[in-house]
């Protein structure tokens, strides 16, 4: 046994280290001479974050490749997409000066590789340096990388780790870009495997963009910094120092110091002074640790880089109007909460939209297929949920749009590109909550359309149904229907059925029928919707499924809802990743049902999450994550964590207050969930206060005579009752009746509750006869009502019974004490 | 499982792998890093997959386990690949690694197995070297996990080593 004990366990007691040397360690796994597909392995080059290369002949003719192995693919899920990501984003990018890539396949033990053009030649610094290249050839030849890059950029592809040993010139003074290992598409968010976890960004700090070092943010203009980096390399002949955040010194300065003890720097600065100038402004305009401020692509960057060169001013002026919009959406980075670059490209977009105006409207019309992205970029952008942004911010992100739309007048007319981008602007402002501006928009546009006829059906339809959409917005649910109809009328007569717009229109439909509480209709719409989604189109499916779930929870169908939820949470997984809020409100919505089903630990769990997602994108001071506290605190709630609801309540009310102001419903919906905590608590007066304010807010926005105000002042009566206040509680609870009879209806269940409420208030008042008519009146609604409250029914039952029994009717009394019991025993 | 529990496993394996991967590297050059020992390594690789953003959720004991089950099944992988590899090449290793490693994952495939037993016979033992072998845990801290003496962590760790290197021998023969 003792030498079992010694022997045995060489290897647990060498411990896991060398286990994982062994196993893991870099020992070659591919050999000269090797087969791998039809080349021979015969160098090993290099190992990058992304694979192997070795140098490889073909068999059949003697070709010289590059090729890339990924070792151990099967045990990385996440490396072996980005490899198959690398070979589709080279397969699409054929450019003479980036690496082209001849073949793929797979080895017999599942080792993916891809064969690429085998560059022969020295990276781009190490190249200047050994030729002495003047300053202005070194821009020359930077010019070449840069309008390689824009190429990608023009595929929509982002290289992400450029750098001077993945730009590599060949003999005959050629640049040839190389590993795409990581580059990413903009636009295809159905790359979901792009989680951009700190662990797994494989880049090189030094020529990374801060924002994508740090925050994992990415746009064109990442590319622009790396850029930057480089030609400050460049021109210097030395990185530029890597403390980040650190102001960086213009390029000059650091030749200039650099010549002191470098006599052959001294022949870089013989150029004019002017000319330094310009070419410092170029350089840390391009490096610019803010992405904002940073040049908005690669394009903008060639044109300086073209002005430089001709001695031409520079577009990297204070003054310009782009400038000031940089300006901005720096202040409103956050806030805006959408990628940083991709917001700068929209300004990009729609300054480029000004320079071709003043040019000429030929040049204007050939952008359409560019518009289409403006407008993408657009309504993305706005629909990243900044509908809660708060005034000030509305007010900037609407100057914008001001502008915009100033500009598409100045378009002259292509009637088709104006209605479209009217309606695009109209949605902006839809979603800013600028509902007038977007209606002008909308029926300017519908107005226009059915001036030119026939030519503009397609345009008309659509603006109809924007209108319509709209006016659910501003809960006029009766005008929405009929410009939906004829919405979706007119788009089925000029689209096929399964178009995506005339299918989106069914949702727009379907979304009418729910607000307006059809949930049956609501169900069938939307149903019918998706199913002419295919499964796969996850953008397009999250949101009638997160609608279907919503009809379902309102039919208290919880099981189904709790399903649609999932299945549009996972859509907006697959679209957006993890971090957006769309993927929060999934999950609060699925913590609802959780609540619905007594579930409350696992729906904090998700409204958790869902408070994590917001803060980590609105931030800590956003009324969203207060909302998403306040559900938290719900959940507190009712697991009986009456401190920590209390705290966290104290919190969001705080951040409601600082963005809304003292009088606003947001503000009052927080302080009625306090007032129920401290009821709970047992501090009465806290609880007083906060619905009295609650109710003071109520009455000062809506006035009396509103649904929100009587539930107010319901609860006020409770807290009244129970402070033994009983005058005050019996005008409360007869206010909150009155108020509800007249807004929804004497037999609602709010007017139930309240008088439930009201004939405890008399019980307590020993007004037996009065009560019992208020405690049965409320019973009796409740009993016809599947939505009643079961804790008011038994309120009645109870309250029931002691009246009964006071009035000298033990048989009833006896009657409901029996209900009572049944019902508590269920 | 939700697509989420997935995704969160999925992405625990490959850090996990991206982890062991860099810890290979760091153990192989050696000397260097002479103030780091090897086991502050694993343990740094876990502390930082406890601080990913998407994982803070997890309470750290549920999580550790199945990162330690991530790495445990990387290793497998692996070390089946490389017997694979080396039945199919016969008995000239095409792929000479350094310490003989196709010994060395014959070795841990027979551990592997020989501990799906032991999970059987005896959970804690098991668990006990899942945390200080896979955990790279002191006994201390194994203890202190387990809610158990120090004593009975050194007792069940050295006939839990007694019952594998049995188990493993057993395997070869």
């Amino acid at each position: 046994m003792l030498a079992e004990d010694k022997r045995s366990s060489s290897l647990l007691d060498r411990g896991i280290e060398s286990t994982v040397q062994s196993l893991l360690d870099r020992a070659p796994r591919f050999s000269v001479g090797q087969s791998v597909g039809p080349y021979r392995l015969e160098r090993f080059l290099g190992e990058g974050g992304m694979g192997v290369v070795w140098l490889a002949s073909r068999l059949d003719m003697d070709l010289p490749v590059a090729i890339k192995l990924l070792p151990s693919a099967r045990l990385s899920p996440m490396r072996m997409r980005r490899f198959a990501r690398e070979i589709r984003t080279l397969s699409r990018l054929s450019h003479p000066f980036i690496a082209r890539i001849y073949d793929a396949g797979a080895m017999s033990d599942g080792t993916p590789w891809f064969a690429m053009e085998y560059v022969e030649g020295v990276d781009i610094c190490e190249y200047c340096r050994l030729h002495t290249l003047s300053v202005k050839d070194r821009l020359r030849l930077f010019h070449a990388v840069c309008e390689t890059v824009q190429f990608a950029h023009g595929q929509e592809i982002i290289h992400r780790d450029l750098k001077p040993s993945n730009i590599l010139i060949r003999s005959d003074g050629s640049p040839r870009l190389l590993d795409f290992g990581i580059a990413r598409q903009l636009q295809k968010s159905t790359d979901d495997d792009d989680k951009t976890q700190a662990e797994l960004r494989l880049f090189t700090p030094l020529y990374a963009a801060p924002e994508w070092r740090s925050e994992g943010s990415f746009g064109f203009n990442t590319d622009v910094y790396s850029l930057g980096i480089i030609l400050y390399e460049l021109v210097t002949g030395q990185a530029p120092g890597s403390a980040a955040g650190e102001a960086l010194a213009p390029p000059s300065r650091m030749i200039a110091a650099r010549a002191l003890v470098d006599a052959s720097t001294r022949s870089l600065l013989l150029s004019g002074k002017s000319y330094w100038r310009d070419l410092d402004a170029l350089c840390l305009h391009a490096i610019d640790p803010g992405p904002a401020r940073r040049y908005p692509s690669v394009e903008s960057l060639l044109r300086d880089l073209d002005h430089l060169l001709e001695g031409e001013p520079l577009e990297a002026h204070p003054d310009s109007w782009r400038y000031r919009a940089e300006k901005f959406i720096l202040k409103n980075f956050r806030a805006l909460a959408f990628s940083a670059s991709a917001l700068v490209l929209l300004l990009a977009g729609i300054s480029f939209f000004t320079a071709k105006i003043a040019e000429q409207r030929n040049a204007a019309r050939a952008e359409v297929a560019r518009t289409q992205r403006v407008e993408q970029l657009l309504e993305s952008l706005f629909t990243g949920g900044d509908k809660s942004a708060g005034p000030k911010r509305d007010l900037m992100a609407t100057t914008l749009l001001d502008r915009g739309v100033k500009e598409i007048r100045m378009l002259e007319h292509d009637p088709d590109v104006e209605a479209q981008l009217d309606l695009t602007l109209g949605r902006a402002y839809q979603q800013l909550g600028r509902f007038d501006q977007a209606d002008q928009l909308f029926r300017r546009t519908e107005e226009l359309c059915q001036q030119a006829g026939s030519s503009q059906q397609l345009n008309l339809g659509r603006s109809r149904l924007a209108i319509g959409n709209l006016r659910i917005d501003q809960a006029k649910l009766q005008d929405a229907e009929p410009y939906i109809r004829e919405g979706i009328e007119i788009e089925r007569r000029q689209l096929p059925a399964d178009h995506p717009e005339v299918v989106e229109a069914q949702v727009v439909l379907g979304r009418l029928h729910l607000e307006r509480g059809e949930y049956s209709q609501a169900v069938s719409t939307l149903t019918l919707a998706l199913h002419s989604i295919p499964a796969t189109d996850f953008a397009r499916r999250a949101k009638p499924l997160s609608l279907l779930g919503d009809a379902y929870f309102y039919l208290a169908k919880y099981p189904d809802a709790e399903t649609m939820y999932e299945q549009a949470l996972n859509c907006n997984l697959q679209v957006f990743g993890y971090w957006h809020p769309s993927v929060a409100d999934n999950l609060k919505n699925m913590g609802l049902v959780q609540a619905e089903f007594g579930r409350y630990r696992e729906a904090e769990k998700r409204y958790q999450q869902a408070l994590q997602i917001s803060r980590a994108w609105y931030g800590p001071d956003h009324p969203d994550t207060a909302d998403y506290m306040s559900y938290v605190a719900d959940s507190y709630y009712w697991q009986n964590r009456i401190q920590e609801a209390s705290v966290l309540l104290k919190d969001a009310l705080d951040i409601m207050v600082k963005n809304y102001g003292e009088d606003h419903p947001r503000v009052a919906l927080v302080l009625n969930q306090s007032g129920m905590v401290a009821h709970e608590q047992g501090n009465l007066k806290e609880a007083e206060k906060d619905y009295k304010r609650a109710a003071q807010i109520y009455r000062n926005i809506y006035g009396e005579n509103h649904h929100m105000f009587a539930a107010a002042m319901g609860n006020l009566g409770s807290i009244y009752l129970v402070e033994g206040k009983l005058g005050e509680a019996e005008a409360a609870c007869r206010r909150a009746i009155a108020v509800c009879a007249a807004t929804q209806s004497p037999t609602a269940v709010n007017t139930a509750d309240n008088r439930i409420r009201l004939g405890r208030v008399l019980l307590r008042e020993k007004r037996y006869a009065a009560a019992e008519a208020e405690s049965m009146a409320g019973y009796q609604i409740l009993t016809h009502n599947p939505g009643a409250n079961s804790s008011f029914l038994a309120r009645a039952r109870e309250d029931l019974a002691a009246e009964y029994a006071a009035m000298g009717k033990p048989d009833r009394a006896e009657e409901y004490r029996k209900l009572l019991q049944s019902s508590s025993a269920q | 499982m939700t697509l989420l529990a997935k995704a969160t496993i999925d992405l625990i394996f490959s850090l996990v792998y991206e982890d062991l991967r860099r810890l290979a590297s760091y153990v192989h050059y050696g000397d260097q890093h002479q103030t780091l020992n090897t086991t502050s390594l694993v343990h740094e690789a876990w502390f930082k997959l406890k601080d990913s953003p998407r994982l803070v959720d997890l309470p750290l004991s549920h999580f550790k386990s199945i990162a330690m089950r991530a790495m445990r099944q990387v290793l497998v992988e692996e070390a089946r690949r490389r017997s694979a590899q080396k039945r199919d090449a016969g008995d000239a290793p095409l792929f000479p690694a350094i310490g003989g490693s196709g010994a060395c994952s014959e070795q841990f495939l027979a551990l592997d197995l020989a501990l799906n037993e032991l999970a059987q016979a005896s959970p804690r033992q098991a668990e006990i070297v899942n945390r200080r072998f896979f955990g790279g845990e002191t006994i201390e801290e194994t203890a202190l996990a387990l809610g158990v003496s120090e004593s009975m962590v050194e007792r069940e760790w050295r006939a839990a080593k007694a019952w594998l290197a049995i188990k493993m021998r057993g395997m070869k023969g």
